[in-house]
C-alpha cells in the first residue's frame, strides 16, 4: 500500500503522516516499511528546505527509479491476483 | 505551535533518543510530524505508534533469519499486554459493582480499604489478563477474529483466571475469578468480533474507539507465528 501510494505521483515528495492517511496505517506500520524502502534503496528521503518558524523541517520521501520499478511490478502482480481470484470465484457464482 | 512539550511529543522525543545512532533520523522525522498534529487523539495515536517504532526499529541490514517470526512474538506480546491493561480495570470495576451489590445484604468488613482493595483486585485482572492473552495466543495461533469460537474464549478465560489464586494457595476465590475470567473474555471477544466486522481499526467516533481497544490487542494475540509482518 504504501508503495502504491508513493507511486501515485513519483515526483512528489511526501510527508509520513500524509502517507499513513491515505493508506490508512498508523505510524507503527508505515515508518517500519519507510525505513525499510530507504534500507534498500527505492525510497529517497530529504528534510524541507522552507521551514515555517516555530517548527521544525519535516522529512520528505520519493521512490527513487528502482523503487519505482518495484511499485510496477507489484502493481502489476496485485492486478494479476486479483484477476486470478475473480476467475476462481466466477464458476461458483455462476453455479450459485 | 506549541510552546513546551506535552504528553505524546514526551514519551515520542524519550524513545527516540533510545534510538541506535543510525536510525535517529527516524525518530526525528517523526518528532517533526508529530510537531503538525493538532488533534490530542490523533497526536496520541501518532505518539505511540512512532514511540514503538523507535523502541524496536527495522534492523539496518535486512532482517536476520529469525527476524520475521520475532517481529511476530514483539506483535504477540504487544496483544497480550494490551488484553492485561483491558483486564484489570475492568476486573476493579465489575469487583466494585458486585462489592456494592453485596454489601446491600451482608455488612462487609475488611482491614483493606476500597482503593487498596481496588488495586489488589485490578493485579489480579492483570495477571489473569496475561495468562489469557497467552492462552489464547498460542492456542487460537492464526486464526480469524471472526472465527473465534466464544465456548473456548471462555474457557482460556476461566483458566487464566483459576491459575494465580491457586498458585497463590487462595483457591476458594477460583469460585468467583473463574466466572469473572469468563465473561471479560467473551465480552472482549465479542467486542473485537463486532470490531472486525465494522473494520473499526481506525475509530473516528467514541464508539468505534471503544471497539478499537478490544479489536486490536485480540488481533495482536492472534496474529499467526508463520511469517514476518513485512
Amino acid at each position: 500500500m504504501a508503495l502504491l501510494a508513493l507511486a501515485e505521483d513519483p515526483t512528489a515528495w511526501r510527508h509520513g503522516y500524509d502517507l499513513c492517511q491515505q493508506t490508512g496505517l498508523k505510524a507503527g506500520s508505515m515508518y517500519p516499511i519507510l525505513i525499510r524502502l530507504a534500507d534498500r534503496g527505492w525510497l529517497e528521503t530529504t528534510w524541507e528546505t522552507e521551514i515555517p518558524a516555530g517548527r521544525p523541517p519535516r522529512h520528505l520521501y520519493r521512490l527513487t527509479e528502482a523503487g519505482l520499478e518495484i511499485a510496477k511490478e507489484f502493481a502489476a502482480a496485485k492486478a494479476r491476483a486479483v484477476r486470478a481470484k475473480r476467475a476462481r470465484l466466477r464458476p461458483r457464482t455462476e453455479g450459485a | 505551535m506549541r510552546l513546551t512539550a506535552d504528553a505524546p511529543e514526551r514519551i515520542l522525543a524519550a524513545a527516540v533518543r533510545r534510538m541506535p545512532a543510525e536510525r535517529r533520523e527516524w525518530g526525528a522525522a517523526m518528532l517533526a510530524e508529530l510537531a503538525q498534529l493538532q488533534h490530542p487523539f490523533t497526536r496520541w495515536r501518532f505518539a505511540l505508534g512512532g514511540a514503538w517504532v523507535a523502541l524496536f526499529p527495522p534492523r539496518k541490514k535486512g532482517l536476520s533469519p529469525s527476524g520475521g517470526i520475532m517481529n511476530v512474538y514483539l506483535r504477540k506480546l504487544r496483544g497480550v499486554t494490551g488484553i492485561s491493561l483491558i483486564w484489570a480495570p475492568v476486573y476493579a470495576a465489575m469487583f466494585m459493582v458486585l462489592a456494592g451489590i453485596a454489601a446491600i445484604f451482608i455488612p462487609i468488613r475488611g482491614d483493606v480499604g476500597p482503593v487498596r482493595m481496588l488495586a489488589i483486585i485490578a493485579q489480579v485482572g492483570f495477571i489473569s489478563g496475561s495468562l489469557f492473552g497467552l492462552l489464547l495466543s498460542f492456542a487460537e495461533n492464526g486464526k480469524a477474529i471472526r472465527t473465534l469460537s466464544l465456548g473456548r474464549v471462555a474457557l482460556w478465560g476461566m483458566l487464566g483466571s483459576a491459575v494465580f489464586p491457586i498458585l497463590t494457595g487462595r483457591a476458594d476465590q477460583v469460585f468467583w475469578v473463574c466466572p469473572f475470567g469468563a465473561i471479560v473474555a467473551m465480552a472482549l471477544v465479542a467486542l473485537a468480533r463486532k470490531a472486525a466486522l465494522r473494520d473499526a481499526t481506525h475509530p473516528k467516533q467514541l464508539p468505534d474507539l471503544f471497539l478499537a481497544c478490544a479489536l486490536m490487542p485480540v488481533r495482536d494475540a492472534v496474529s499467526p507465528l508463520k511469517k514476518s509482518a513485512t
